[in-house]
């Protein structure tokens, strides 16, 4: 007998319905899970999801894939090329693991609930392909991790950093609790599918394994490249999804994705712009993080934005003005605070580098050029514990970031709510605004600060701080070239040098 | 006499910090102790100033006032933010 074609049986396929008797629609698809809202039952047939596939296509294709990662990941393995790597480079492979397996694992979760209270058939069944997708990308950043140990104890972190307290950790864990567990599916399809996969990651996975490429981390760069694919393919559910809200609650559709950029925006600045403006060696750099963010995020968005009918976030203006900055402040407080890292940053100011910074951001010397000058001449003369935080920083009760990390040291404000009769302290006036817009949904989170306060962090020092986020001395982060940059400064004029 | 925790901020640095001060500490002292993670750190001494200069929701703070009257009046609430900066 003869197969149908896919065009054949697709469109019955993808409607696969029932009709429910025994319960109520509404018991069946909650509103809380499925963010249906307002929009009437008819208005999904105008989902239309823009990439076609069939399990049988999807098995065939991403068995493909996956033999060729492995491939790869297994002639490299007998390879030693980590050992020949940068270390500059590797922080951001470290960091890269540590940070983003177990959100690939809470995707899992979130595909899995559109699998199920999506409120059309077409969503819920293109849902099973991103859990699959999902499932493995987390299994892949493990398997890759795992082969890493025997090189870096660091990588240890791909599994174990989402079960710390680890300040990023907590920051990032934040984020993707609000956008991807403790969402609607209509809430997830625009903050997580639309804003940070589409919008976001799809794009710095490609710019991360053009520059592992380059730095000669072939492995790294495979696996990037291997998980990039079915991101660019699952993230599209985002655009029928918001299409279809635009026509019925764009305010909503509105108000969703200008919390999701920005939260999005404040955890690239941390992971993002200082891989790509610190850790990555001098020579290897295609372009800075700011013209990383214009060229390709902001682009992309304007695009993206226009296409759908959504306006321009109102903070749009002081976005594009932090794109100058705040990355900055994210790489000098966490080289400051290195250890409470897991990875080993760059500090990334030589003279030479310094050079590239005052020339890709022409305010960088007069924001933090005059910081850094105090924290080379203490490494200079020996003082290294002057260069290290001896106290928390303040912290954001939103982002768990530290307050003025988005902007730099001539915009550090106070932003204050006062909720239930407890304040709450912001990095920002865009923090504070997505707070306030939604305080029930934020208000029961307690940051670092205010743990260390209830006495959960014993002792009270930052000894203890560092123990309580499950740091341990073999992982702990330190200066990734243990200061030598520094040194050249002790030659007279060795910013003027060529 | 009780540990008070406070947000310091001295102007010029990129972030406020907490800080571990006394109720029984004037504001000359809280000066310093914010001052101590910023000046020598992360910004040079200014040898042209005569001290800091403490402030609180746009009013400055006496050097010889204790702070736990403040606290006592409640004019002083734990993580309240405090500005210091150097005094010419």
């Amino acid at each position: 007998m003869r197969l149908l074609s896919r065009d054949d049986w697709y469109d019955i396929g993808r409607d696969l319905d029932w009709t429910l008797s025994y319960v109520d629609h509404a018991e069946a698809f909650p509103d809380s899970w499925s963010g249906n809202g307002n929009v009437p039952a008819p208005a999904w047939d105008a989902w239309d999801e823009p990439y076609r596939v069939t399990f049988h296509d999807y098995v065939s294709v991403q068995r493909e894939k996956e033999g060729g990662a492995h491939a790869v990941r297994e002639a490299l393995k007998r390879a030693n090329i980590f050992d020949k790597l940068d270390v500059g480079h590797t922080a951001s492979s470290v960091m890269h693991m540590g940070t983003t397996c177990f959100v690939e694992q809470m995707a899992i979760t979130m595909q899995s609930r559109f699998c199920r209270f999506a409120p059309t058939p077409r969503w819920r069944n293109l849902g099973v392909y991103g859990m699959l997708d999902e499932i493995r990308h987390a299994q892949l950043d493990l398997a890759f991790s795992h082969d890493l140990l025997k090189d870096d104890p660091s990588f240890d972190w791909c599994q174990k950093s989402f079960h710390t307290n680890e300040w990023a950790i907590i920051a990032i864990r934040n984020f993707f609790d609000d956008c991807m567990l403790n969402a609607d599916c209509m809430e997830a399809a625009i903050a997580t599918s639309l804003t940070v996969e589409h919008g976001f990651t799809n794009i710095q996975f490609v710019a991360l394994a053009a520059d592992a490429m380059e730095a000669g981390d072939i492995d790294f760069s495979n696996l990037l490249s291997s998980i990039q694919t079915d991101e660019s393919r699952h993230a599209q559910c985002g655009f029928p999804a918001i299409e279809v809200l635009m026509k019925h609650d764009p305010k909503r559709a509105q108000h969703i994705f200008d919390v999701s950029f920005w939260r999005s925006f404040r955890l690239f600045q941390t992971l993002t712009g200082t891989s790509m403006d610190y850790y990555t060696p001098l020579h290897q750099r295609k372009m800075s993080f700011k013209e990383f963010m214009l060229e390709w995020v902001v682009t992309q968005h304007e695009r993206t934005m226009r296409d759908i009918g959504l306006e321009k976030p109102w903070y749009w203006d002081e976005f594009i003005a932090c794109l100058d900055h705040g990355h900055h402040s994210m790489h000098l407080g966490t080289w400051m605070y290195r250890p409470t890292l897991f990875w080993k940053p760059n500090a990334g100011v030589s003279p030479a580098e310094r050079r590239w910074l005052n020339a890709k951001y022409p305010g960088w010397e007069d924001s933090w050029g005059v910081l850094w000058d105090e924290i080379i001449r203490n490494v200079n003369d020996g003082h290294i514990e002057k260069t290290v935080g001896a106290t928390l920083p303040a912290l954001c009760n939103l982002t768990h970031l530290p307050i003025g990390a988005h902007w730099d040291r001539h915009h550090v404000g106070k932003h204050i709510s006062v909720f239930n009769g407890r304040q709450y302290y912001f990095d920002s006036n865009v923090s504070k605004w997505i707070f306030d817009s939604n305080p029930q949904r934020y208000a029961g989170s307690t940051n670092v600060v205010e743990r260390f306060l209830a006495g959960q962090i014993q002792p009270m020092d930052l000894g203890g701080a560092v123990q309580w986020m499950g740091i341990t001395p073999d992982v702990m982060g330190d200066d990734a070239y243990k200061y030598r940059w520094a040194a050249e400064y002790k030659t007279p004029h060795a910013l003027a040098a060529e | 006499m009780a540990l008070f925790p406070l947000y310091g901020y001295f102007k010029g640095d990129y972030i406020p910090r907490l800080i571990a001060v006394d109720t029984d500490d004037t504001f000359g002292e809280v000066a310093n102790k914010i001052a101590e993670h910023t000046v020598g750190r992360l910004l040079p001494a200014d040898p042209r100033a005569t001290g800091y200069v403490v402030t609180i929701d746009d009013e400055v703070i006496d050097p010889a006032e204790i702070l736990g009257a403040r606290v006592a009046a409640q004019k002083v609430l734990p993580l309240h933010w405090v500005d210091v900066n150097f005094a010419y």
